[in-house]
């Protein structure tokens, strides 16, 4: 008797945690999935501040665009003067069919020197335009890079969140677990923490402004904070039209050459 | 003079008083150790990333504002040596280390390495930033030869990776842990990462006959002082502690006579330490065990006089209380004096803006009173227990043979007084060309010597291409309102002119032909020759603006950690990295005068400092010298002045002082011939000789003058004098060198230095008062003209 109960216990505890295993990943895969339209335009302010308050203010615009599989899109810098035109064209790509990720193709445009040059070797885990960003952050992270697990329920700016944590399957990656807060309702990201490898609390990230708009969900401002160095920088979209008319020549080395993309 | 009678009634009272009151004196006591001794948990050990300079100082606010934008300063390295650092089990070693590196040491930011190393490159097509090993090490030996091909392409000149990253020979390479600013106790962290990196390099997988790793860093540094110094240290105080008591069992021969000091002792130096580490008051890990063994030497020769006071008075009389009370009456005031004395040298170390200086000043002060306070009050409340008994003058002892030797060397004096003067004179006047021949300069191997293991690792590393021990930052920062200043072409181009000057300074290292300098400039170089085509022509810093500035925007965007290491956000704040081929103190405080004059010239506007080991050294130079001199004056001043007051005689007062010059002019010849450098440890023991060898010098001129007094000649109270001290003078030297004797046996050569120097200026000083102090005293006669009551 007590044998069969023992029994019982496992399957039901090796049941459950299947079953919690199964919400974790279909979860992510909702997140990672929220639509944001075929095409995308934002403008986007960066604000950096070190740790004594200093701020640096980059103005950038976007152009995203949904062709077949593959993303493509354009940043364009608008301020600082001396870097206003510096471009960069992205294509990403969806994971291989192993779950490894694809690399992207990407060129930069340089007015100063009026040439456009292929950029490689970056990886989606570097910062993003040296903000306390990565590319990951930013975009959307390949649901191969990780493990799921839902490791609690909590309130955030009065939403019903799940705690997704994402464990990053490289054990050298630098950033690897992510706790995301989920709003249950949503999909949306509402605030996050981001783990070291020594586990310890690396970075930080509240998403504010969060609404609907167009049908897609929008969140206004991210604010991610590097702990170690005290660095914080703002995302604030300032615009954003989704499914919008863009020219999707202007997704090409030529138009990135002429310095048609503005 | 000072009316001895009226201190020794008010001595005489308070003897009174501790009797009286002895078991409520004793109770305060335990509670006072008890309290301060349990201070002890919190007692901490300063370690050198600390460095030699207070928070208030120039120094250490220059180092703080360089952190402050760049992050921590310190980083930790691994110097991999082997036939071929690329071949497949070499590079495999380099990925391992730095796996386990990011993974386990705290703090880890980022690694460079062979391995990890990103190169901008452009060719026909583009540019790409590219991991030569990103997918993997491989097997095969051309895939091998090519990345090696790669990485090793063109010259020192114009691959900013040759000779800084990998030797041209490619038989070393460097492993290098950036860290994250420390959060908590700099100290304690900076073991535990040090510690970390021990773990790591000294892990057997990575033990080999193939190859040989060297660690570096400053918390390396620390966790290897820890490692291999400290036991040292604790054996010193040890042996110190072990000396002491064999004097004791020697000189006092009872069990009370040695228990009761060793007691006072270890409670007073626990009081202290403790005491100071309920203020947060960290040790300085160099010097710990000089305050502890002077107060131990020193502990002895109290106990010593107040012990067999305390036996005459009760031999004679019988009574213990009696006797403790006239034992305190007696001894009381020349023991007071003599700390007085030992107290005003030692506080001149305060005076001096380093720190580890100024914490043995301190320390050594506090000691020496406790240590006095607490054998003047618990020996005579301890003897004070006990029955009395009859009395027993037989143990009264008159001049022995010894006394009497000594009583005719005063004789000999007298008679050789010429002599004794002129070969003083000579013997001193020889050492005036040792002192000119000092040479006032910090080498941490020298000081540490290289027997210890981690110091003959550093010889090894030392001799390697890229080996080095000593580095130095130059940091050029403009003012808020001077945002993207080096954007402009002519502000890059002074900072290409002053690096290609810092080259050329002659303490810079060179590996092959390639100064060791490390800045922007490298970056935008390699970036610049990456966007056009990666022609070895473009491998320059652009001249139009425009380009220019996209050039460092795009640098600090696409390689912001590296970039962000050598030039701040508002691209306003350079660094500059100079890598040092070895420390002259002389040529370091002319490489540093000749930077500041150049750095005025080309960026007068900016303020400028450098940081790092060559302005610590030449910064610690001009600060030993001036802060010996403070130091020597402020004590000489002090001692002359209560001499002056002592004998109530300037004469008299300035006459004592001369032969105590004589054995730190002794020291310092010594120094200069043999070689010993001024540095912030030799530099503690003059003073502190000065404050210990007037005690002697106090005492045989007390006895002159009574004995001038009691037989109205000075032959005859010079003869009475040797007779009565000339055996303790003695033997209270050999007690101060036996204890610090113990340092002569160190592995590490400073602390055999200290050794050397105490015991030869205290022996000096013994020399001088059996020969110059009783030949001036016969000379000048300072106590007036003699009564002649033969």
């Amino acid at each position: 008797m007590r044998k069969i109960s023992l029994l019982c216990a496992g399957f039901i505890l090796v049941l459950g945690t299947a079953l919690y295993a199964q919400d974790a990943n279909e979860i992510a895969k909702k997140v990672h999935d929220l639509p944001d339209g075929k095409t995308s335009y934002s403008e986007v302010t960066l604000t950096l501040l070190d740790k004594n308050g200093k701020s640096r203010v980059r103005e950038v615009a976007t152009y995203n665009m949904k062709d077949g599989t593959t993303d493509k899109s354009i940043t364009v810098f608008r301020s600082p003067k001396d870097v206003a035109g510096v471009s960069y064209l992205s294509f990403d790509y969806p994971d291989n069919p192993d779950g490894s990720p694809k690399d992207s193709d990407s060129w930069l445009y340089l007015p100063a020197m009026k040439k456009v040059r292929r950029v490689s070797g970056s990886s989606k885990d570097d910062d993003f335009q040296g903000t306390d960003f990565t590319y990951d952050d930013i975009g959307d992270r390949a649901l191969g890079k990780d493990t799921f697990a839902i490791i609690g329920d909590d309130t955030v700016d009065g939403r019903s969140c799940w705690k997704l944590e994402y464990t990053a399957k490289d054990k050298n990656a630098k950033i690897s677990r992510r706790v995301l807060w989920i709003d249950k309702e949503t999909y949306v990201t509402y605030k996050g923490e981001y783990f070291d490898k020594q586990n310890k609390l690396f970075k930080t990230m509240v998403c504010e402004d969060i609404r609907e708009q167009d049908g897609y969900w929008t969140t206004g401002k991210m604010t991610m904070t590097t702990i170690p160095t005290n660095h914080t920088t703002v995302y604030e979209v300032k615009e954003i039209k989704y499914d919008t008319d863009i020219n999707p020549s202007f997704f090409t080395v030529s138009a990135l050459e002429r310095g048609q993309v503005k | 003079m000072i009316k001895i009678s009226k201190i020794n009634a008010l001595f005489r009272r308070i003897g009174e008083l501790q009797i009286q009151h002895r078991y409520a004196v004793l109770f305060i006591f335990i509670i006072i150790t008890a309290v301060c001794s349990a201070g002890l948990v919190k007692f901490k050990i300063a370690n050198s990333s600390e460095g030699w300079y207070g928070s208030g100082d120039q120094l250490r606010i220059n180092k703080n504002r360089y952190e402050s934008v760049f992050g921590n300063s310190n980083s930790l390295g691994i110097l991999v040596c082997a036939d071929d650092v690329f071949s497949e089990e070499i590079l495999t070693l380099i990925q391992n280390l730095g796996d386990r590196m990011m993974a386990e040491i705290p703090y880890a930011d980022k690694l460079t390495s062979l391995i990890e190393v990103e190169i901008p490159v452009g060719n026909e097509e583009g540019f790409e930033v590219v991991k030569p090993y990103e997918k993997g090490i491989p097997s095969d030996p051309e895939a091998l030869a090519e990345r090696k091909k790669f990485i090793m392409r063109g010259t020192g000149k114009t691959n900013a990776l040759i000779n800084s990253l990998v030797n041209e020979k490619g038989t070393e390479t460097w492993i290098t842990l950036s860290l994250l600013p420390l959060e908590g106790d700099a100290d304690e962290e900076s073991l535990e990462i040090g510690y970390a990196f021990d773990d790591i390099l000294h892990s057997p997988e990575f033990n080999s006959d193939s190859f040989k790793l060297y660690g570096t860093g400053q918390y390396y540094a620390d966790a290897q002082e820890e490692k291999y110094e400290f036991p040292d240290y604790a054996l010193r105080v040890a042996l110190g502690f072990i000396v002491m008591v064999i004097c004791l069992i020697i000189f006092v021969r009872s069990i009370a006579g040695v228990v009761i000091p060793s007691l006072a002792t270890l409670g007073a130096i626990a009081s202290v330490l403790g005491g100071m580490a309920y203020f947060g008051v960290k040790a300085d890990s160099s010097l710990i065990t000089l305050p502890i063994l002077l107060g131990m030497a020193l502990s002895i020769g109290y106990s010593i006089h107040y012990i067999n006071m305390f036996r005459l008075f009760y031999n004679r009389t019988g009574k213990r209380i009696e006797s403790a009370v006239s034992t305190v009456e007696e001894c009381g005031w020349s023991v007071f004096f003599t700390v007085l004395t030992t107290v005003a040298s030692l506080i001149s170390f305060a005076l001096v803006d380093m720190k580890p200086v100024s914490w043995v000043g301190t320390t050594a002060c506090l000691i020496v009173l406790a240590v006095y306070l607490y054998i003047s009050i618990l020996i005579p409340v301890f003897l004070s227990f006990g029955k009395d008994s009859v009395p027993n003058t037989k143990f009264e002892k008159g001049a022995t043979r010894v006394d009497m030797a000594f009583s005719r060397w005063a004789d000999v004096v007298q008679r050789k007084l010429f002599l004794i003067i002129i070969v003083s004179v000579l013997v001193l006047g020889a050492c005036i060309p040792g002192i000119m021949r000092i040479e006032v300069k910090y080498d941490a191997l020298k000081t540490t010597g290289i027997k210890l293991p981690h110091t003959k690792e550093l010889v090894q590393l030392i001799k390697k291409d890229l080996g080095v021990q000593y580095s130095y930052t130059v940091m050029i920062a403009y003012g808020e309102d001077d945002i993207d200043i080096f954007k402009q072409p002519e502000q890059m181009n002074k900072l290409v002119e002053f690096e290609d000057f810092l080259g050329q300074l002659s303490l810079t290292k060179k590996s092959g032909d390639k100064p060791r300098v490390d800045s922007v400039l490298d970056i935008l170089r390699e970036m610049n020759r990456a966007l056009n085509e990666g022609q070895d022509e473009f491998y320059t810093v652009p001249d139009d603006e425009y380009v220019l500035a996209q050039l460092i925007e795009l640098s600090n965007i696409d390689m912001h950690k590296d970039f962000s290491d050598v030039m701040d956000d508002e691209f306003r704040i350079v660094s500059i990295g100079v890598d040092m081929s070895n420390y002259q103190s002389e040529e370091a405080v002319e490489n540093v005068r000749a930077i500041n004059a150049k750095l005025a010239e080309l960026f007068p506007d900016a303020q400028c400092c450098i940081l790092g080991d060559m302005i610590e050294f030449a910064e610690m130079s001009s600060r030993m010298v001036r802060g010996e001199i403070k130091s020597f004056l402020f004590s000489f001043v002090v001692i002359a002045i209560m001499l002056i007051l002592a004998f109530s005689s300037l004469k008299t007062g300035l006459i004592g002082m001369i032969p105590n010059i004589a054995p730190v002019i002794l020291i310092a010849g010594f120094m200069g011939y043999i070689g010993y450098y001024l540095d912030y440890v030799t530099m503690t023991v003059m003073p502190m000789i000065l404050g210990i060898a007037v005690d002697d010098t106090i005492h045989l001129t007390t006895h002159l003058k009574y004995g001038l007094e009691k037989h109205g000649s000075y032959k005859l109270a010079m003869e009475a004098s040797f007779r009565e001290i000339g055996k303790s003078m003695f033997m209270t030297t050999a007690i101060l060198c036996a204890v610090f004797s113990v340092y002569i046996f160190s592995p590490m050569n400073y602390i055999l230095i200290i050794g050397v120097l105490c015991v030869l200026g205290l022996a000096g000083a013994l020399a001088a008062d059996y020969t110059i102090t009783p030949a001036l005293l016969y000379l000048i006669k300072p106590f007036g003209k003699e009564k002649n009551k033969e």
